[in-house]
């Protein structure tokens, strides 16, 4: 499975795919890790969360369009712009969730959380096709930006695709020395394990679920800034990208940050053999058969808990 | 029979329901033929939020891929009825009468609600949630991917679509319409009702006294996939084309969710009045504003979980008003 290209180097479709399949699976663990982040904090499932990627794409294309800036860039504007919003949402929003008895909470969460994501995405849609028209009208966008492949051991490499990758690595590890050495990362795992407990002990648990949430949906734009460079986006993709990034959550095991991550890694590299191999249009359902098929076989996820305490 | 009736609804009721039918039965030889749609939408989305309800609404389990159901029975509807799919040679196209089409729709929802209760009831509150989602979503992707059977994007136009066949989709919903607001009333009064219910307060302590939680759920499940799936083939009668953004999209997949909690879930007149309250209010958008339904109804959801969790039917100041005065 070798193209030739200029001179000695060639396009190898295995490096080409993995190295694809790696940044797909990076976005996705991106938002899924935000997505166990913020349920394991403030114990409401988002199902906006998808929408938040959108909305980063839709802010990095403006800033590309508008203002010329490079999407790498503009992670510098998107992320603290997403973190105050995220913060807005959890004091507007999920506060007022929280403080009610389990069971009301939970629907509660989750009608509220659905009809953000249904007023964002029809909100984001009419903006795109009337007052952007970047999209023809239709409301897909994407970021023309490309550099020149690179070229390495007489293989061409995608240089955009390996830089977003290098820029997934640093944000992975700025946010592994968030979690694992900072004060904020210690409260946030002790308000994961128990609630109540480090409400006791003097952590400021509601401070911390606005600041979790916000880092949730700041990672979620950032990796909307990414995926909009790969693919086309459409404003109704958000509750599909929701529901993947739930997938991945199930597959690595509800509540683990760390299973969130390498199986986020896993669907990307298999979305993209899919997509190749049997067409683009495969690649969804077929990580909703494999969320099944987890479910049917290891409902507890490859890195999950016993399966009764997953199932609270 | 008499006894019965006595027992869960009181004769007054019985007769006003018996009028109320009487007048919708002859209702389409006056109306004009855009109001005859709008009672079809009408009864679609009351059998959809009366049927979300009997599941989601007394387990608390909110599935929000109800509308899967109604698309698949109304796919198979379409294809067994010999549905025409442009631009695709079809692998398979045989033309069965109506009557069995739709059973082999709602056979179809049927089982495929019964075959994802497996999987499924492994996962609880929000998760089950957002997979449900999925499971709409693999649906859609399904019919807008297997062209041979369902026509792709553009999806099946049905044969001897008119005039005639609007009229027999309005027969073919309103009994049913009615049936699931009586099957809705049943259910609040009896032990499945109940025992959903006890699931809904705490699963836990409802499996410890006995109730086979499983169980109770997968029938539920299945009770409500068969009235959706019966919505489902006789809406796509109704319409004439069967088409993945018309019969999977998220517009008809949410209004039952939107509809129920805004009526109030986990009683029957919740998502009676929700429905027809929502529906009077689209249809009236629609004809004003072309945009922004699915904002409106976000907002609406949004209003309605801070503000009036227990929906329209439990508001206090509401009731008060209503209340006679002694």
């Amino acid at each position: 499975m070798v193209s030739k290209g200029r001179g000695d180097m060639v396009f190898d479709t295995h490096i080409t795919l993995i190295i694809g399949g790696l940044l797909l699976g990076g976005i996705y663990s991106m938002i899924a890790f935000g997505l166990t982040l913020t349920f394991g904090v403030s114990r409401v499932l988002n199902i906006a969360h998808g929408d938040f990627l959108i909305l980063g794409s839709v802010v990095g294309l403006i800033l590309f369009e508008l203002f010329g800036i490079n999407p790498f860039l503009s992670i510098a504007i998107v992320a603290p712009l997403f973190t105050v919003v995220g913060m807005a949402i959890d004091r507007g929003l999920i506060r007022t969730i929280i403080n009610r008895a389990a069971e009301r909470a939970l629907t509660a969460a989750i009608i509220v959380t659905v009809g953000l994501s249904m007023a964002i995405e029809d909100s984001t849609a009419y903006y795109l096709g009337q007052a952007g028209g970047w999209a023809g009208g239709l409301g897909y966008i994407s970021i023309p930006y490309n550099l020149p492949p690179i070229g390495l051991l007489g293989y061409y490499l995608p240089a955009t695709r390996l830089l977003s990758l290098v820029a997934i690595v640093v944000i992975a590890f700025l946010m592994w020395i968030i979690i694992t050495r900072t004060y904020l990362g210690k409260v946030i795992r002790a308000t994961i394990q128990d609630r109540e407990t480090a409400m006791c002990l003097g952590a400021d648990v509601g401070l911390t679920s606005a600041i979790t949430l916000g880092i949730g949906i700041a990672l979620a734009a950032i990796a909307g800034l990414f995926y909009v460079m790969i693919t086309s986006v459409s404003p109704f993709a958000g509750l599909g990208l929701t529901v993947k990034a739930l997938t991945i959550v199930i597959l690595g095991g509800l509540g683990s940050l760390f299973g969130s991550v390498f199986s986020g890694l896993i669907i990307g590299l298999i979305e993209s053999y899919v997509s190749y191999y049997l067409g683009t249009i495969w690649a969804t359902p077929v990580s909703i058969l494999i969320l099944i098929v987890i479910l049917l076989v290891r409902p507890s996820g490859l890195f999950g808990r016993r399966v009764e305490e997953v199932r609270k | 029979m008499k006894v019965l009736l006595r027992k869960y609804i009181s004769l007054k009721a019985f007769f006003g329901l018996i009028i109320v039918l009487t007048i919708l039965s002859t209702l389409p030889s006056v109306l004009p033929p855009y109001l005859r749609v709008v009672f079809i939408f009408l009864f679609t989305y009351i059998i959809l939020a009366e049927s979300y309800d009997i599941f989601s609404g007394y387990s608390g389990y909110s599935n929000l891929g109800h509308g899967a159901f109604f698309g698949l029975s109304a796919y198979v509807m379409g294809v067994l009825l010999g549905g025409l799919r442009g631009g695709y040679a079809p692998v398979f196209q045989p033309s069965l009468p109506l009557p069995v089409a739709i059973i082999a729709g709602v056979v179809a929802s049927a089982a495929f609600a019964a075959g994802i209760s497996v999987p499924y009831f492994r996962l609880r509150g929000a998760y089950f949630s957002v997979a449900s989602l999925g499971l709409l979503l693999l649906v859609y992707y399904l019919a807008s991917n297997l062209r041979f059977f369902t026509g792709g994007p553009e999806g099946l136009h049905l044969p001897g679509h008119g005039e005639i066949s609007t009229l027999q989709a309005y027969y073919l919903l309103l009994p049913a319409a009615f049936a699931s607001i009586i099957i809705n009333y049943l259910i609040s009064k009896s032990k499945l009702g109940l025992a959903l219910i006890s699931i809904r307060e705490d699963e836990e302590v409802a499996s410890e006294y006995g109730i086979n939680t499983y169980r109770v759920k997968t029938i539920a499940l299945v009770m409500s996939a068969v009235l959706a799936g019966y919505a489902g083939a006789s809406f796509a009668y109704a319409i004439g084309v069967v088409n993945p953004s018309g019969m999977l999209g998220l517009e008809i997949a949410l209004a039952p969710v939107v509809m129920t909690i805004f009526g109030g879930a986990g009683s029957f007149s919740g998502p009676l009045i929700g429905a027809a309250v929502l529906t009077v209010i689209q249809e009236a958008l629609y004809t004003k504003i072309a945009y922004f339904h699915l904002f409106i109804y976000g907002v609406l959801l949004l209003v309605i979980g801070l503000l009036a969790p227990g929906g329209v039917v439990r508001l206090r100041w509401l009731k008060k008003l209503l209340k006679p005065p002694e």
